[in-house]
């Protein structure tokens, strides 16, 4: 069983244990969330960090109940949000949490946005669903949230459609759409991939900023580590399908201990650094879903697999016991401390 | 020393029609105005932000589009006065990677096949030469030549581009326009791309106008860049100097739109 990954249960808002999701594609059945548990607290900000296809979306779709049912099987032992248990609740409890409680952003704004639908109609929409406002408090109430997102002009842009406003314009939207209800938590799928290095940084800037005023949890999905690291608390690496890391968002960075996390690391280019020289680039390519190996999915590209990581998968153990073992010979006790306050953890065998 | 591409005052416009009657309704400048000059063995970013007008550049270099107005100067020869057989001749000296490598191999094709078209296409090579040529291409580039009866989709997107690679090597260019060569790949496989690239630029002395929103990439793998805004390049600077030193406004714009961390800066 893999270990829990916070201690107390009180302040968690959304809990997720053991989960694990699979589906039907053209090539087989695909392994794509195995055993994966982690939680989110009041106001924190949990980015899920992973390349295409290591399941970092099927696990959010999972824990929002938004995969298709006939093409997919999900079981957990624990999805709770708030206490409650979001498995056991009916389609129209479910709706009722997404958009209401929960707040979703997606990578493609205009394909979330619909097209024949003015931007103000989308926006209040929600309002008047989930909030029961009236009309008029509903439009006023959707102008301030377009003016939140820096929305310029928002009174005369709520009777535009989505194909008069920029891609960036419409991430805004989504946010403001995603904020509408006050949700306690907003899950960001890729949101700013699609986007400009400029327009990202502003729409970075802009989550950042609501969510200090709002004290919002988020979980941010993305593939992107420098994107990560402005602007998340603690991250989750996946790979494979599983979380094979995580530890708070400083900590990774300066000392990775999943030998995937450190690989990816130091394949990015340095900005500072002069003369090119080669990349340390990580060997092979992400192994396929359908038929995932006996034990650790990164062994076949890791610098240190032995016998063991291929036999079995290795759980979520605190990093420190697991990989940076050697180093923490050397200064054993300075180590455990930070390791203990980050609650760091690494799926690794690996111990040096 | 004759630079091995001049571009100088490029213009590219496209009309812009509107009503039933399709009629002119004014015209979009893609590219406005772009000079520089690209010598032997360099590399030279171009860097913005779609829309920038930096594919169509690339483009009309390769003539896939026509210009609207300007000059290219490819290792002496204007390219719009050429006649198109003297064209034809030099086209195999100029290729292209692209972005998506779902859309650029044909996926009917088995990769050796694709491999080999421009070989078919622009060189009186026998079949067994040719299959000698494919393997040693795919060899280059890091594939297993038995892999070449397989199909595009039985490969990851990082082993596609490695086709793409193979394919703009085989008639053996001076210069290859790499379009966001790395932008669809899995993070974990970018750094093998650029590294493949690096490794055949010095081993054939390749010649590379590099596009991408990737700043980090382009300060990794260029030795100058050049910044475009709205069709027309804004500045142009040795890679070090740009980052250093970002002189206009907008490239100090797009450079602090880059996160700071990770990576040891």
């Amino acid at each position: 069983m893999t270990p829990e990954l916070l201690d107390d249960g009180s302040r968690d808002l959304l809990r997720v244990r053991g989960l694990h999701t699979q589906f039907l594609s053209d090539r087989g059945l695909v392994h794509a969330v195995n055993d994966v548990s982690f939680s989110v607290r009041r106001g924190e900000a949990l980015a899920l960090v992973g390349e295409s296809g290591c399941g970092k979306t099927a696990t959010m779709l999972s824990v929002l109940r938004l995969l298709p049912r006939h093409r997919s099987r999900v079981r957990a032992d624990e999805v709770s949000f708030k206490g409650r248990d979001l498995l056991g609740l009916d389609d129209e409890g479910m709706r009722r949490v997404r958009g209401a409680e929960i707040g979703m952003i997606f990578q493609d704004p205009r394909a979330s946005l619909n097209p024949v639908l003015t931007i103000g109609r989308q926006l209040t929409e929600s309002l008047e669903v989930h909030l029961r406002l009236g009309r008029r408090a509903a439009r006023d109430r959707a102008i301030e949230l377009l003016e939140s997102v820096g929305i310029p002009r928002p009174a005369s842009r709520f009777d535009d459609f989505p194909h008069q406003f920029s891609g960036g314009m419409c991430q805004r939207v989504m946010i403001a759409i995603a904020l509408s209800c006050e949700p306690s938590l907003l899950i960001a799928d890729e949101p700013t991939t699609a986007l400009d290095a400029t327009i990202q940084a502003q729409i970075l800037d802009l989550v950042s900023e609501l969510r200090a005023t709002r004290e919002m949890a988020m979980i941010w999905i993305t593939h992107d580590l420098s994107v990560v690291a402005s602007l998340a608390d603690r991250v989750a690496v996946m790979y494979g399908g599983s979380i094979v890391e995580t530890a708070g968002a400083r900590r990774l960075f300066d000392a990775p201990a999943h030998p995937y996390t450190q690989g990816l690391l130091a394949s990015l280019p340095a900005l500072g650094e002069e003369g090119r020289g080669r990349l340390t680039a990580i060997p092979g390519q992400p192994p396929d879903m359908t038929r995932l190996p006996e034990g650790c999915a990164f062994a076949a590209r890791c610098p240190h697999a032995f016998d063991r990581c291929t036999l079995e998968r290795p759980p979520l153990l605190p990093a420190g016991k697991g990989v940076p073992l050697r180093e923490q010979r050397a200064h054993s006790s300075e180590k455990q401390a930070v390791s203990a306050e980050a609650g760091a953890r690494a799926a690794c065998w690996w111990d040096g | 020393m004759t630079p091995l591409l001049e571009v100088v005052g490029l213009k590219k416009h496209f009309s812009v029609h509107r009503g039933m009657m399709q009629r002119r309704a004014g015209s979009v400048r893609a590219v406005d105005g772009v000079s520089f000059r690209l010598h032997r063995g360099e590399t030279l970013g171009l860097v913005g932000e779609s829309g920038c007008g930096k594919t169509t550049v690339a483009r009309t270099i390769l003539r896939l589009t026509e210009p609207t107005s300007g000059r290219i100067v490819f290792d002496g020869v204007d390219l719009a006065a050429v006649s198109p057989v003297a064209l034809r001749a030099l086209r195999p000296r100029m290729q292209m990677i692209f972005q998506d490598t779902h859309s650029s191999l044909n996926p009917r094709l088995n990769v050796g096949r694709s491999i080999a078209e421009p070989l078919l296409e622009h060189t009186s090579m026998t079949r067994g030469q040719r299959r000698d040529r494919v393997g040693e291409l795919m060899s280059i580039v890091g594939l297993d030549s038995k892999l070449a009866g397989r199909l595009p989709h039985e490969f990851s997107g990082g082993q596609r581009q490695r086709v793409g690679i193979a394919r703009a090597l085989a008639l053996k260019p001076d210069l290859i326009i790499c379009d966001e060569p790395i932008s669809s790949l899995d993070i974990s496989i970018q750094a093998q791309i650029v590294n493949l690239l690096a490794d055949i630029q010095e081993e054939f002395g390749l010649t590379y106008l590099f596009i991408s929103h990737d700043l980090r990439m382009v300060k990794h793998l260029c030795d100058r860049v050049a910044v475009m805004n709205e069709g027309k390049i804004v500045e142009m600077a040795s890679a070090r100097t740009l980052f250093r030193e970002p002189d206009h406004p907008y490239t100090r714009a797009l450079l602090s739109s880059l996160p700071r961390r990770p990576g040891r800066s």
